[in-house]
Parts: structure tokens; sequence; C-alpha cells
């Protein structure tokens, strides 16, 4: 799909003289969208009132090109969202939840079965999809309310907080599905977190979102570009001699904890310093461009901004 | 956990409309509701009582035929009954609107709404309901979900709804027509068919209307409170506080008290449709003066009902339903 999947128009939610969003405009293109903010920024709300789960106090919005006011129920057929909190229906099982969600999406009973036991094997669910959702541990909720999100093959999927609760492992296999379901099956997906490493293992486009206000709306490469001239480097051993390349290069650079080396070279590009690490015999295991970036240019925003 | 497959695939199938996904919605309340504990013996209680009834009419029918078995039993047991009997059938060959129609007309007005009927069952096995209907999605928040499909929260409460009603055709309609069928099917003659039609209508219209009452009352209860021991609670006080207005008020100065319970509006309603005055009218038009005193008065008087009773009767309902449909309206809504 081409054009803006999410147009906004000076959205505003109003829950009593509180603005929990306040004139949001916006123009999204297909890809994977990281909705980044603090709790409370209004991340939540503004998927909320995308799905129209909330009503828009002011202003507009069109989601793939449709009018969410009065057209909200078609939307939602071409659209998924799995929510942060636990909305499971109690009594059924995982493979029921996921079955009955499709067909609440309009699929035939047979078709949302088959496709309900897909989805569940696309996630990871073994033989758990059998089990009353009542008792799943977190990570399984996880995943069947990723699976119930996506079950009726939308456009654009909505996931609010999809890694909240996860070990590593678990953590891990949700976002290389999330990931996947753009690069390999051009869904885009629209991801709410404040988790900054998870937007940006996966995101492509970056909305920072702080007091129901938009304050930076970029690609992740353009706020990386911002946090040109720093680096990471990883190096086994020699971590002294490496500092001392790194300063007769007119570089400022810093041991950390974790013994990686930063860096603040100046340049456009980490290959110069690459180069000169190279001819010294120096050859890093890792070399991170603009680490931290996103974290910095996140802060950077709340400062500027100033939310409490 | 199983490894990650990414054999994910897109659909081309086709979507259906909202007609059928509210459909789904009322199909997954009732099989919610009959998970229940318990609730499945009041379903079969309901059917084991129709076909009793069935039975008591099968029982009517041969009365009216000198051939079966019944009438030969009864003739042989009951001495009196070989000369009232020839009388009777002869009597309900030239009145059988009478004999036949009216008998079941007051037969299903006792057994669609009296105490000891199907309805008394379907009040308990909506108490038993409540807790799945709207307040299990309450408490879980699956609200959200069914919000974030392509379904409206009047769909939903659509589909509820729906649930519902289907729930009170296995516990209320479906009985009582299935009793009303066996009565038939098992009668000497095919001329029942038609003698006990309007007791069948009246019934449906009875039974139709009083099932969209409760299960408006139902799913208000329901959408409340996200506790569903408060839920259960609130029904069985609605219930009680019937019972004690209609008490109240019977017989006092504030008779008005009388249709605040619902028990007493679906009674004044279940007399206007079913008009069992009418038909003592009719009965006195062939047999002048055969209800004046004795246990025919007594009915004629506790069955009256004017059309002011009646008006009074629906607005009440209609401000229960309306006071159902705002708690909806207010409770019934994603967080």
């Amino acid at each position: 799909m081409s054009g803006a999947i999410i147009e906004c128009s000076g959205v505003t939610k109003l829950f009593g003289d509180f603005a929990a969003l306040n004139n949001v405009s916006l123009s999204v293109s297909p890809g994977t969208i990281g909705l980044l903010g603090p709790n409370g920024a209004g991340k939540s709300t503004l998927m909320k009132c995308l799905l129209q789960l909330h009503p828009i106090s002011m202003g507009g919005a069109r989601l793939l090109g449709r009018d969410v006011g009065s057209e909200g129920r078609e939307i939602r057929t071409r659209v998924g969202y799995a929510p942060e909190q636990d909305c499971l229906i109690s009594g059924m099982l995982g493979c029921e939840y996921v079955t009955y969600c499709a067909q609440l999406n309009g699929l035939p009973f047979q078709e949302a079965r088959q496709r309900a036991h897909e989805m569940l094997d696309f996630v990871g669910m073994g033989q758990e999809r059998y089990r009353a959702v009542d008792t799943y541990s977190t990570g399984m909720k996880q995943r069947v309310k990723l699976a119930q999100a996506i079950v009726h093959d939308p456009e654009l999927v909505f996931l609010d907080e999809p890694t909240n609760g996860l070990d590593p492992k678990g953590r891990e296999q949700i976002l290389q599905l999330v990931e996947s379901l753009w690069k390999q099956h051009q869904i885009s997906v629209v991801l709410s977190s404040h988790l900054l490493q998870d937007v940006d293992r996966i995101c492509g486009e970056i909305i920072i979102i702080a007091r129901g206000e938009v304050l930076v709306q970029d690609t992740l490469q353009n706020l990386k570009a911002r946090r040109a001239g720093f680096a990471e480097l990883v190096v086994e051993g020699e971590h002294q001699r490496v500092l001392e390349i790194l300063r007769a290069n007119e570089c400022t650079c810093e041991l950390e904890s974790n013994g990686h080396i930063t860096v603040k070279h100046g340049r456009e590009s980490l290959t110069p310093v690459l180069k000169f690490l190279r001819d010294e015999g120096v050859h890093p295991i890792e070399a991170l461009p603009s680490p931290n970036a996103l974290e910095e240019v996140f802060l950077q925003a709340l400062s500027t901004h100033g939310p409490d | 956990m199983a490894q990650i497959d990414s054999s994910y695939t897109h659909r081309d199938g086709e979507t259906r409309g909202i007609g059928y996904r509210r459909w789904v919605i009322a199909q997954a309340t009732l099989t919610a509701c009959l998970k229940v504990k318990g609730m499945r013996w009041v379903v079969w209680s309901c059917w084991i009582y129709a076909f009793l009834q069935g039975i008591f009419l099968f029982g009517f029918g041969q009365l009216m035929d000198q051939d079966s078995a019944v009438y030969a039993f009864i003739t042989e047991n009951l001495g009196f009954f070989k000369v009232i009997g020839p009388m009777f059938q002869g009597w309900a060959e030239e009145n059988p609107r009478i004999a036949i129609g009216m008998t079941y007309n007051l037969f299903f007005y006792i057994f669609t709404g009296a105490i000891v009927s199907s309805l008394t069952l379907s009040l308990v096995a909506l108490g038993m309901a409540i807790p799945r209907l709207i307040t299990s999605d309450l408490s879980s928040r699956a609200i959200t979900i069914y919000s974030s499909k392509a379904v409206s929260r009047f769909d939903y409460c659509l589909g509820k709804f729906g649930g519902v009603l289907l729930l009170l055709t296995l516990t209320w309609l479906g009985p009582t027509l299935v009793t009303w069928m066996m009565g038939n099917l098992m009668a000497p003659k095919i001329s029942f068919f038609w003698h006990t039609a309007p007791a069948l209508l009246h019934s449906v219209a009875f039974v139709g209307s009083g099932m969209v009452i409760l299960g408006l009352m139902a799913l208000g209860v329901s959408a409340m409170t996200s506790s569903p021991r408060t839920a259960t609670s609130i029904w069985v006080g609605v219930l009680l506080l019937g019972v004690v207005l209609s008490g109240i008020g019977m017989g006092s100065k504030n008779y008005w008290l009388q249709y605040l319970s619902f028990w007493f509006d679906l009674e004044l309603l279940q007399r206007w449709i079913f008009d069992i005055g009418g038909d003592f009218r009719e009965l006195d038009t062939e047999f002048p003066g055969i209800t004046e005193g004795g246990l025919f008065q007594q009915m004629k008087n506790r069955l009256a009902v004017t059309a002011n009773n009646v008006a009074a009767a629906i607005s009440c309902l209609s401000l229960l339903g309306g006071a159902a449909l705002l708690t909806l309206y207010k409770k019934v809504k994603p967080e």
C-alpha cells in the first residue's frame, strides 16, 4: 500500500479537563512505526482514538484512507490490535479464543479455525493452545494477543507494549515476529513501547509523544544521523592501547564499566576511525555507530519540551 | 513452547457481514452460559417439565376419544365417568372451540407464567447466566477486544441479547412450543391443531414479550458490575423486590406499588394477551349463567384486567427495559 496509513489532523482527546492528546497532527507511511513516550504520554490513547475505542474530542483522523469517525467498523476489519492489558475472554481455550476473534472479524468458522491454528503456530504456541486462557503465563498471553491481532490478516497492526513481562528469550521471539510482519509480509506495525531497545531494534520510523503532544516524528536513520560522530567499540584486551590510539587521532574516548569504549570522533562516518585502528593492528569485535542515539534523542526531546 | 514458525500466509477468502458477527457473539454467549455449573440441569428440568405437560395434554386428548385406552381405563375405575364421559364428548363435538380451545388457552396461561412454570426456571437460569453475559467481559476487560474488532458496542449488545434470547428459547419458548406440539400430535383428531392455535399464538406472544423484557433486564444487571457475585446478588434482589412490592401493594391503599414489580406487570400482560375473561364471556354466551358464582366467578374476578391496568403495566415494563438500555449505554465501553 502506498500513501499514508495514518493521518491525524489536530486530534485532541479530553478526559474532563485533562487533555490526553493535544492537537496531534501526523502523517505516517506504511512500515514499522515506533510510538515512544514515557508512561502516561498518550501513546495508548492515540491508538485507542485511532481504533475508535475512545471517541476523538476534536480534530479528525484517517486510517488506511478511511475516516475514523464514520467508518470505524470497516476500518477495524483491516486493522489488528493487541492491547497492553490482558483482555482475554475468560473460560475459552487459546485456540477457541483466536478462532472467535477471527469470526468477530467476519471469517467463516472453518477458515477462522484453520487460521487460528496457523497464527498460533506462527507465534510459537504449542499444545498450550488447548488450555484455558485464564491459566496462561504472561508470555503465552502476549503470544495469544498477537495471534488474535493478526488472525484476520490485517494491513495494519497496533501493538501496545507487546514485550511487557517477557523474559529475554520470549522478548526476542516476539520482536522477531513483529519485525517479520513488515519485512516479510508487508503488514504495517505501530509498536507502542517505553523500551527504547525494542523500538530501536525493529522500527523504521519513530514518533515520540509526551504530555499528549508529538515531539518528534522522523525515520530512525535520520534520528541516528543527528547523533553521528559518536560510536561504541568492543575490543578484546588492549583497552589502554586503543584509548591511546584514539586520543592520538583527536577522538575523545572513555572506557565503560562493561569494557566497551565510547568514542566521540566528530566525523560523519565511522569508517576513518576503523581505518586508523586497523592501521595500528587493532580489529574491534564490534563497532556501533551512534549507540544510544534513540535514547539521547528521546531524552533531549523530553528535556526540550519539558514534560513533567 | 514451540519454535517460531514464520509460515504466515495472507488470506483471500470472503468476509462475512455484521449479521454473522452478531450471531457469533450470540452463539458464544449461549455456549458460555451452558458451561455454568448446574445450567444444564435447569435446561433439562425445563424440557422434562414440558414433556410432563405434553403427557397431560395427551391424556386430555384421549378423553375425547371413546376408543382410547385412557378413556377405557377411566371409565373402568371412575364409575361416574361412564355417565358424564359420553355427555362430555358429545358436548365437545358440538363446541370444540370451548372444550378444546379454551382448555388449552387456560392450560398454557397457567403453565407459561405461573410460579410453577418454565418462567420460574428461566429466571433461575438467567440468575446463573448473568455473570457470564457482560459481567465477565467487564472484569476481564474483554470489552476492549470486542471493540477493537469489526463490531460496534451496539453489535456487541445485540449479540449478547441474542445469546440471552437463545438461552430463554431453550428454557421457556422451546418447551412451550414442544408441549403444544406434543399435545396436538398425540391428539385423536387433526382438528386439535386449529382449535388450539389461539392458545399457541397467545403463548408465543406472551413468552416472546417476556423474553425481551427479561433479556434486557438480565443484560442490564450483568452490565452494572464487574463482580460476578454482586451481579447475581443484584438479580436475586430484583426478583425479591418484585415479590415484596407486589405483596405490599396487593389490597392496600398503595396498590400502585404493585406496578413497580415486574412479576405483577408480566402477569397483567399475560392476562391481557391470553384474554381468559373473553373465554368466560364466550362460555356465558353458550351457557348463560354458568360462570356466575363458585370457582368460575373467583377466576373471573381474579383474571379481570382493564385497558388502564395493562397500559400501566406495559409502561412500567418499558421503563424497566429503558433503564436496562441506559445501563448498557453507560457501562458497556472499553476502559
